[in-house]
């Protein structure tokens, strides 16, 4: 072991949600690390297990949902099984989380300061005007315009952009080293979006924040990332640095989401996309999951692959990686 | 995201704000807020407003008992509403009599909004074992009628303004926590509870910080309801004579003291107190309809 222990380091993380039809594996065996003050961008569809592998990082998973096994791993420190009093000690300080719907992240019925002062105060001695006075800042830091209006509103009186910045803001409140965004653009018009990309970023440089960007969007990870992992019915199908998984995929799901970029097609053509639908979670079996979609499959695919590592960064789960078939 | 647009675009009200202008629409419920205010200032000031002290046993004259509405005594005082069997000027004795009444009432109804609102929200929040032993203990108390459990409990703790309202606080209780558990249930399932629990706050703080004010419009609806019921449970144990003790007349005590001469024709020793207990609780119900109506998602808001 090297001595300095990664920032994050999951492995074999299996959250599942037992249902009177069977067990949903949301996530299914997950390897993924994160280096101080790296970017690393989660990347699936729906259901693929992203957001609840960032829940799982937190404890956030809700009874009946339970870690089954694996190992998530902060500093070194084993967070799986750790005390809810220091889990606590944990959250917010040094990990935080942004969510998908600025909506519903905040609460409702308490004003934009209150709940600052709040997060300040659970983890720091602080006066209120101390507090109060760190809130201002904050929300100056994100770009908020007419600060001191702001922090008097409520929830409802911000817009969706606003709001999401309220939400980043009180995310970064104690300087996290992990900070997990689950899609929080996707709720937001498109150049509030691009907006909130660059603020993030350039908190998290700032900070020396490292950031588990949660999304759908494959072009996302191009953008912004340093490493990518690419989800697929709970497991991690590939990862690697973003440069090279995105210049030559490794994985027939990665490859298929590529062509169906918009920017990788041809204007006027229909767009291209991968066939049959997602796999269900409940009572997945020995397979690989993407079996069914999959142009390449064969009788081996009956066997789930194990992850191979291609070199000493990346990785890919596939009986026949990079091997492609012509159409 | 059209609707964050209109939000945004919409005049900017507090919650209350917003409140105040959905019930001020409808305007039999205003009249009711209205008069309910009235009570409220005339039962708080009985001590000025009463043309005798119904307590002061030197001012009451047993020659004056029974006296019809608007008769005269030797000291030039009008008894406008006649007087009782005691010779007590029976306005006075109503005014002191709805301040009682109305004490016990909000009392006991904000010890048992204490109480059941506690339970509930750990109930809701903590599951488990801990929800099934609140929510049965609930279910236990919700299955005797709430006169029953009253009179059970006056009959063991005896007779007092204190014993009353713990009674009553005992027995709306359980109405509270059920309320306040259904609501707070669904409240944790939002998002904003995850959000909380990631910043790293303490249960307790999520439980009565946050999950509490989001559960204030159901409490409200539901408390209006409850004090009224206390208001006329009291009044139905102190005409069963377990109440209050008969130097302090409450409205229910005042019509059980006339009961008696009912028949006689002697009706306003009983009646003038029962039609004020009558528009105080109908008063106090038309406001919690209304409030159920304009807080209530599910039901039409109507004008």
């Amino acid at each position: 072991m090297s001595p300095n222990p990664p920032l994050l380091r999951i492995r074999d993380l299996r959250t599942h949600f037992p249902t009177p039809e069977g067990v949903f594996k949301a996530v299914d065996g997950v390897d993924l690390q994160v280096e101080a003050g790296q970017v690393l961008v989660l990347v699936g569809e729906s259901g693929s297990g992203k957001s609840m592998t960032g829940f799982s990082v937190l404890g956030l998973i809700e009874p009946p949902g339970r870690i089954v096994s694996g190992s998530i791993q902060y500093k070194g420190q084993e967070l799986i099984g750790m005390p809810e009093s220091q889990l606590r000690a944990l959250r917010g300080r040094d990990i935080a989380m942004v969510f998908q719907d600025p909506m519903m992240t905040l609460n409702p019925v308490l004003r934009i300061d209150t709940q600052m002062i709040e997060a300040l105060q659970a983890h720091e001695t602080m006066s209120h005007a101390q507090a109060l006075a760190r809130s201002h800042d904050a929300l100056e830091r994100v770009g908020m315009t007419s600060v001191a209006e702001r922090l008097k509103a409520y929830p409802h009186e911000l817009s969706g952009g606003m709001r999401q910045r309220v939400a980043i803001a009180i995310s970064l409140l104690h300087r996290p080293a992990l900070l997990i965004a689950d899609e929080p653009t996707t709720a937001l018009d498109v150049t509030i979006q691009s907006q909130i990309i660059f603020e993030m970023q350039k908190l998290c440089a700032q900070n020396g924040t490292a950031l588990v960007w949660i999304t759908h969007d494959l072009g996302l990870a191009d953008a912004m990332g340093d490493s990518v992992c690419v989800m697929y019915g709970g497991r991690i199908v590939e990862s690697g640095p973003v440069r090279e998984v995105l210049s030559a995929p490794a994985h027939p799901y990665t490859r298929g989401l590529m062509d169906s970029l918009p920017s990788r097609n041809v204007r006027g053509q229909r767009l291209q996309q991968i066939a049959g639908m997602p796999p269900s979670a409940l009572n997945r079996g020995q397979d690989c999951a993407f079996a069914p979609r999959c142009p390449q499959a064969d009788r081996a695919c009956q066997i789930s692959p194990a992850a191979t590592a291609l070199s000493a960064t990346r990785s890919v789960r596939c009986h026949h990686a990079f091997t492609k078939v012509s159409p | 995201m059209s609707t964050a647009a209109d939000i945004h675009l919409a005049p900017a009200r507090t919650r209350w704000q917003q409140l105040w202008h959905d019930y001020s629409r409808n305007r039999v419920s205003v009249w009711a807020l209205g008069f309910c205010g009235l009570l409220l200032l005339a039962a708080l000031s009985c001590a000025w407003l009463a043309p005798q002290n119904p307590y002061d046993l030197a001012v009451i004259d047993m020659f004056d008992s029974r006296l019809p509405p608007g008769s005269r005594n030797p000291q030039g005082m009008t008894y406008w509403l006649g007087t009782d069997g005691q010779g007590r000027d029976m306005l006075s004795a109503m005014l002191y009599g709805l301040r009682l009444s109305l004490f016990v009432g909000a009392v006991s109804g904000a010890l048992g909004i204490g109480l059941g609102v506690s339970l509930g929200l750990i109930a809701a929040y903590w599951g488990g074992w801990v929800d099934t032993v609140i929510m049965r203990v609930v279910d236990f108390m919700l299955g005797f009628p709430t006169i029953l459990i009253a009179l059970i409990l006056l009959s063991l703790l005896g007779q007092g303004v204190d014993k009353v309202i713990f009674a009553l606080m005992m027995v709306q209780w359980a109405y509270f926590a059920r309320a306040v558990r259904s609501t707070a249930l669904s409240e944790r399932n939002k998002e904003y509870v995850e959000a909380a629990i990631s910043l790293g706050l303490s249960k307790l703080r999520i439980v009565f910080g946050h999950i509490l004010p989001n559960c204030m419009p159901s409490i409200l609806v539901i408390a209006t309801v409850q004090i009224a019921h206390a208001i006329s449970t009291e009044a139905t144990l102190s005409f069963l004579g377990l109440g209050l003790p008969i130097t302090e007349p409450s409205l229910g005590l005042l019509i059980a003291n006339g009961f008696a001469f009912l028949l006689s024709g002697l009706y306003w020793v009983s009646v003038f107190p029962g039609l004020l207990l009558l528009v105080t609780i109908f008063c106090i119900n038309l406001v919690g309809d209304r409030l159920r109506d304009i807080l209530n998602p599910r039901s039409q808001r109507t004008p």
